[in-house]
Formats: C-alpha cells, sequence, structure tokens
C-alpha cells in the first residue's frame, strides 16, 4: 500500500493510493484525484530526521573525499521539508545548488540495538527525498552544516510512503534524477557504502529510534546545479517519482 | 512539550573561540565560522521535570554544558519563553563533522521549565551549575560571541524559527563532567532551576 498526506479542505489527511496511482482515498471514504491533491510530506510530526552525507562511494569520489569509516550522519528540522510538486527557493547567489535523490527509509517501531540481520524488520515503508544542497555555504564546522542542508522548504518529500514489504530488497533499487528532463544522476541504491539495514543497526546502537523517524540514506554522484525555473525529477524504482521546481528568490 | 525542533548552537562562547582561533586557521576548518555552527537534539534527547538521564555504558563521564533554551511563537524572531536547559554529551574535541553520536543518545537534554523571561535579566545574571550540590561551574550569556538577538537574526537569514522550536543559545567550553551516580542543579535568578540526576544505563 502507497500513503500520502495532503491537505485537504482545511486539514491534514494521510490517504491511501490506488493501486493505478490516480486516486488517493480519504480516511471517511471520500476521493480526491491525484492530479488534484495538495501534497504534503509524508512525514509524522515530531520524527528525528536523519540524513546520510558521502554514503555512495562514487558520489565521495566526486567531492573528492574517501568514502568515510564510520556513517557520516546529519540531521533536519522539518521546515526544510516540503510536499510533492512544491517549490525550493533558490537564492541570488547560490549558483552551486544541487539537487540529491535519496531513498528514504521509515522506522515502523521503536528501535534500540537492533541487529543488521533484524533491521529491516523495524522499517515499515520508503519514500523519496530529493536533498537539495548549496555548495556556496558549506564551512568546516559540523559540516554539512544547516546553512547548506536545513534551509526552508529545500528537502522535497514523497510523493508518499511505499509499505516495506511491498518495496522488497532496498539495495537493489534503481534511481535517477532528471532536470527538464535530462538525466543527471543515474545510479542504485546497490551503491550505497552503509546499507539501511547498516544504518539502522548503527543509529540503533546508541540512541532509541522512533516510530516515524525517517533516514534519507545519502545521493550516488552526479552533482548537477539548477537554475530557477527548473523542473527537478527524483524517482526511485518501485517507490516513488518525486516532482519539484527551483524557484529563484532574492 | 515542544511541538517544533530544538536546535542548539556551538562555537558561541567568547573564551573557547578566543582558544581555538588559530586551530581554526589549519585543517581540516581552513577558515574560521561565518554562520552560527547549529546542530539538532532530537526527540529522544528530551527529558523534562527531572526525569534521570542514562548514561550509556560505553561511557564513563559525560559533559553537562548549562544553557538557556529559548522557544519560537507564531511571531518571527522573537522568542515567547524561556528554560533553563543542560546539553550533555560525549566529550569530544572535533567540531568538522556533526556529533551526532557524542550529542544525541537518549536522554541527553533535560530542560527545565518554560516561562516568561526577561533578556537583560537572563544575561545579567550567572547560569551556575551545581553537582552533588557543590558549585563546579558559572557562566553568563555575556560570553557569548552572538548575543540573543545578533544570534536569531543569524539563524533567521537561513532558516526560519519559529512555532514551537527551541534555540538553545550557547555553550561554554569549560562545562564540568559528571558521573553515573551523580546529581546536577542548575540555577539562574530569572529562571527556575533544573535538576537532573544521571544514572548508569540499564538495558535489558
Amino acid at each position: 500500500m502507497k500513503r500520502a498526506r495532503i491537505y485537504h479542505r482545511g486539514r491534514e489527511v494521510w490517504a491511501s493510493v490506488s493501486a493505478d496511482e490516480s486516486r488517493l482515498h480519504l480516511p471517511d471514504g471520500g476521493v480526491v484525484a491525484v492530479a488534484e491533491a495538495q501534497f504534503l510530506p509524508p512525514v509524522t510530526p515530531g520524527a528525528t530526521i536523519f540524513a546520510l552525507g558521502l554514503n555512495y562511494a562514487d558520489h565521495s569520489a566526486e567531492l573528492g573525499f574517501k568514502a568515510p569509516a564510520e556513517p557520516l550522519v546529519f540531521l533536519k528540522g522539518h521546515r526544510t521539508l516540503l510536499g510533492h510538486l512544491g517549490a525550493s527557493p533558490r537564492p541570488a547567489d547560490a549558483n552551486q545548488m544541487h539537487p540529491e535523490c535519496e531513498l528514504v527509509a521509515i522506522i515502523g517501531k521503536p528501535a534500540r540495538r537492533v541487529s543488521r540481520e533484524q533491521a529491516l524488520e523495524y522499517v515499515s515503508g520508503y519514500t523519496v527525498a530529493c536533498d537539495y544542497a548549496i555548495r556556496e555555504y558549506l564551512e568546516n564546522y559540523y559540516r554539512p552544516n544547516l546553512r547548506v542542508k536545513n534551509r526552508d522548504a529545500t528537502t522535497p518529500l514523497g510523493p508518499w510512503i511505499v509499505d516495506a514489504v511491498d518495496v522488497g530488497n532496498p539495495q537493489e533499487l534503481a534511481l535517477e534524477t532528471r532536470v527538464n528532463g535530462a538525466v543527471v544522476q543515474a545510479g542504485n541504491t546497490s551503491g550505497m557504502v552503509f546499507s539501511v539495514a547498516t544504518l539502522i543497526e548503527y543509529l540503533s546502537g546508541f540512541m532509541t529510534l522512533l516510530p516515524g523517524d525517517m533516514i534519507l540514506t545519502g545521493t550516488p554522484h552526479g552533482v548537477h546545479f539548477v537554475a530557477g525555473g527548473d523542473e527537478v525529477v527524483c524517482e526511485i524504482e518501485g517507490v516513488g517519482r518525486l516532482v519539484n521546481y527551483v524557484e529563484a528568490v532574492g | 512539550m515542544i511541538a517544533g525542533t530544538v536546535y542548539g548552537v556551538v562555537l558561541n562562547d567568547q573564551l573557547q573561540r578566543a582558544a581555538l582561533a588559530e586551530a581554526f586557521t589549519q585543517k581540516p576548518y581552513a577558515a574560521p565560522p561565518r554562520a552560527p555552527v547549529l546542530y539538532i537534539k532530537p526527540r529522544n534527547c528530551w527529558r523534562f521535570a527531572g526525569a534521570a538521564v542514562p548514561v550509556p555504558d560505553d561511557l564513563a563521564e559525560v559533559e553537562v554544558a548549562a544553557t538557556v533554551a529559548l522557544m519560537f511563537g507564531d511571531a518571527n524572531s522573537v522568542p515567547v519563553a524561556a528554560a533553563l536547559a543542560l546539553e550533555v554529551c560525549e566529550p569530544h574535541a572535533s567540531f568538522y563533522r556533526p556529533a551526532i553520536r557524542q550529542r544525541c543518545r537518549d536522554g541527553f537534554l533535560p530542560l527545565g521549565e518554560f516561562g516568561a523571561y526577561d533578556l537583560a535579566a537572563l544575561a545579567a545574571h550567572p547560569i551556575v551549575t551545581l553537582v552533588d550540590g557543590v558549585a563546579a561551574h558559572s557562566w553568563s550569556l555575556a560570553r557569548l560571541v552572538r548575543d540573543v538577538p545578533s544570534l536569531i537574526a543569524a539563524v533567521n537569514d537561513f532558516m526560519t524559527l519559529e512555532n514551537g522550536d527551541v534555540l538553545l543559545v550557547g555553550l561554554p567550553a569549560d562545562a564540568p563532567r559528571v558521573a553515573p551516580g551523580q546529581g546536577v542543579r542548575v540555577a539562574h535568578r530569572a529562571l527556575p532551576a533544573l535538576q537532573a540526576r544521571f544514572e548508569r544505563e540499564i538495558l535489558l
């Protein structure tokens, strides 16, 4: 099953997506056409949002880094999240703003000291993120710093969550980013340095993961700088196709 | 209860910045920080009303940095409430990569009671940390590199603080350390005191 969070008639609701992905079924029996839905990021209020840096060897090499020995984890607040078909602001001086297509794992039950062998039992579903970075704002303190990674509305997420059981093995999914139709990233989650299961083992080894927590698992190579007006599509096989627009500001 | 995200800022202590000025011209930093250096304390860290702080079995002791937490309301940029907070972490020296493992363990952010505040009074009086009843540390917001209004302005320059978000305004670099079995009390003349007991974590 797929679950979308939408804004509908004055409130936020979780809706299930029809098999042909054309309709959203509301809890009260109502139906909304996907084409008319106002998508919100499919996130649980209060959830911890983890993200990974340098988690694909080919992307690390592209940026001049060795793949890390320990996962490079950073956190995001909720105001950086944005729904499907949303607009991400691009400041006038952000000439090096680039999208990063990422598989997102959603935690389904509390996890503490979970082994990697059992870790995927704690994943309830998956979605897609476009984790924009603006390289001009990078500084070498708690890098990647929040000025790069936690700007308002620069982490599109969605369009919906797909149940883990329907995704199967999360480490063999093709992922792709297209900007105005041109492919700028084409990779496969098999290229992750630390798999979803390993990341859950790592994080739950020192803290408790709670239902709704999300792990953005990093991006493969393909740094492409975007401009105002660009349409950016991040797609992951069997999970979803997330559309976002770059909006010039300032 | 906290409805938003809890942010903290490091390297906002004048004494620390002076001590590290030379190091910050070297690798891996290359240049002193420009924007505020922020981090996030996720919800598994939050503890209220004197709940015990679990010390994981791989840590002999933890650093306890007393600070002020400001809570934002619906109006941009003006915090509507303040509380004492105790930023707990595994002692670490590097500021290069996000200190998730060091800072985000369960219970590593005891918070006092949020209430009305007066900014001038916050800065005018010391934040005193007592360990087992004995004064162990004292500092004040007069030591901040960016004072509260300029910190908030610098953060809002690239992200919005509002609707229940919380900002920890800075950490003293000379914060004391405590071990399991010890109790901490943080006091400030203009805010309700905060108490936290540290206990060895027991996992089933």
